[in-house]
């Protein structure tokens, strides 16, 4: 199966992009077209070296390339016309921050082999600067939207080959004739949820999505430059806004609402405060219980989705203090039982 | 009497002593069988058992535990998870304090053996490690004892 990759940048020439098509030029099994939309300074890229280099790369490789202008309307306009353009049946979409291991595109080119209804798939997304974790929170199920935790962005706690999901995030291959319904056009150029949405309604249209742990694309988050520079906090609300109305309107998709009880603290607390389980229970019976805690196995016959601490530090950051118990206690200079002070954090609220 | 007895607290990051751990555990344990009691100590791999006991399990699953628990006419802890666990399957039973609040901590359906409120550490949410180990703020053995062998007649009333 050949495939057409394409990257959409704006002012990335001496940071990550030579990084970025360095790697795609250097797949085990390299694109057979590479698409760059350039949507910055619109250089020549020709004449600056590092360049001349890595296009030689690609010619060496056979990859037939071109750098495009875009309109400097935002990536969605460019993503959007790259299906009209690429000569291949699957599409290999990157950011100009993205680093694809050699064994990317290989990978994930199998697994349309597999499966005829495959519409796209994604590799692992991983961050360079920041430590690698496993989540069980993490989700891709539209229902989960709102956590913020994308299962791409985490090591897997079991292994799998593929896992089918209801979206997929940043990179990922698909089938050209599975993009029919194409890219929202009414996005800002921020094109905030673009994938999303882009993906989600694939999977609304009767094709397959998946995600593999078998290959990872580093993800680098330059600070500068890229296709949302410049852009402003008003184009990231309406885009969410947009997002929504799909969300509740047209997909009809009712967000789990969660309610987080963090229990970082020692054994015996766990037990203090799984005395009051049943009215912590009643109080949130229209909500989704996660329990962040230290000792699982208090809660094990309680059906709880349980995660672990780091988990939700991942969620929360430093806010998970907010949920210490023994910090409370002494904020609140307290006197009574530690049940009661459970019962004051939990149930009062 | 079976007497199940939790001699040890959390092990703690700086390798000192726990200062809610009991110190005259052997004693207590040795005047016990000197009665005739059966005496099975619980706790985690790595800790140290108790002279004269009858059995140490190690590690139990909590619904092991909590059968041991029944099963037996009194249980004896530290300020550890035990009180916690045994007022969650409602059990009473008998706890030596030493600085921390049986108030904020313990429960009042047990026997909660307090030495003295001036022993109680100024910083009852504090972390262990910035305490020190007492053995002075502890109750005397002989106090444990008396304890255990009338538990049932305290309770009784």
């Amino acid at each position: 199966m050949k495939v057409t990759a394409t990257v959409s940048t704006k002012n990335r020439y001496f940071s990550t992009l030579p990084t970025c098509l360095t790697a795609i030029a250097l797949q085990t099994e390299p694109p057979d077209e590479l698409l760059i939309y350039d949507d910055g300074e619109q250089k020549d890229l020709r004449e600056i070296p590092i360049y001349q280099n890595i296009f030689g790369l690609l010619d060496k490789k056979k990859i037939e390339w071109q750098v495009l202008f875009g309109a400097r309307n935002g990536q969605v306009r460019n993503h959007q016309h790259a299906i009209s353009q690429a000569k291949h049946e699957l599409i290999w979409r990157l950011d100009d921050d993205n680093v694809p291991e050699a064994n990317v595109l290989a990978t994930l080119k199998k697994f349309f082999k597999k499966d005829k209804k495959l519409g796209a798939i994604g590799g692992l997304i991983l961050f360079g600067e920041k430590d690698l974790l496993p989540s069980s929170l993490a989700s891709n199920k539209m229902e989960d939207i709102f956590l913020g935790l994308n299962e791409q962005w985490f090591l897997p706690k079991e292994n799998y080959d593929i896992k089918h999901v209801d979206h997929i995030y940043s990179s990922f291959v698909y089938r050209k004739k599975a993009a029919k319904h194409g890219y929202n056009k009414l996005l800002s150029p921020v094109g905030h949820r673009e994938e999303t949405i882009f993906t989600y309604e694939m999977k609304r249209n009767g094709w397959n999505l998946g995600i593999t742990p078998l290959c990872i694309t580093w993800h680098f988050q330059e600070s500068t430059g890229g296709i949302r520079d410049n852009t402003r906090k008003e184009m990231w609300e309406h885009d969410e806004m947009i997002f929504k109305n799909f969300l509740f309107d047209d997909w009809n998709i009712k967000p789990k609402d969660y309610h987080f009880i963090v229990l970082d603290c020692g054994l015996g607390d766990h037990f203090a405060f799984k005395s009051i389980l049943p009215e912590i229970k009643e109080k949130y019976k229209d909500k989704e219980l996660v329990f962040s805690v230290c000792y699982p196995e208090v809660f094990k016959d309680d059906n709880i989705r349980l995660i672990s601490i780091s988990d939700a530090r991942l969620l929360m950051g430093d806010d998970i203090d907010y949920y210490n118990i023994y910090q409370f206690m002494d904020e609140h200079n307290w006197k009574d039982h530690i049940i009661d002070a459970f019962k004051e954090m939990y149930l009062q609220s | 009497m079976k007497i199940l007895i939790s001699p040890y607290s959390k092990k703690m990051r700086n390798n000192k002593e726990n200062p809610k751990n009991f110190p005259y555990w052997n004693k207590v344990v040795y005047e016990l069988k000197q009665y005739k009691n059966e005496v099975i100590q619980i706790g985690l791999k790595g800790e140290n058992k108790i002279n004269y006991v009858d059995q140490f399990l190690i590690d139990l699953p909590f619904d092991e535990l909590k059968n041991i628990i029944n099963d037996c006419d009194v249980w004896v802890s530290v300020d550890n998870f035990l009180p916690h666990f045994c007022n969650l399957i409602g059990k009473p039973g008998i706890v030596i304090f030493a600085q921390s609040n049986p108030e904020i901590f313990g429960y009042k359906q047990n026997v909660n053996l307090l030495k003295d409120k001036k022993n109680l550490r100024w910083n009852q949410f504090g972390t262990w490690e910035d305490a020190e180990f007492d053995a002075i703020s502890f109750v005397d053995a002989n106090i444990v004892i008396s304890s255990i062998l009338n538990f049932n007649d305290q309770n009784m009333v």
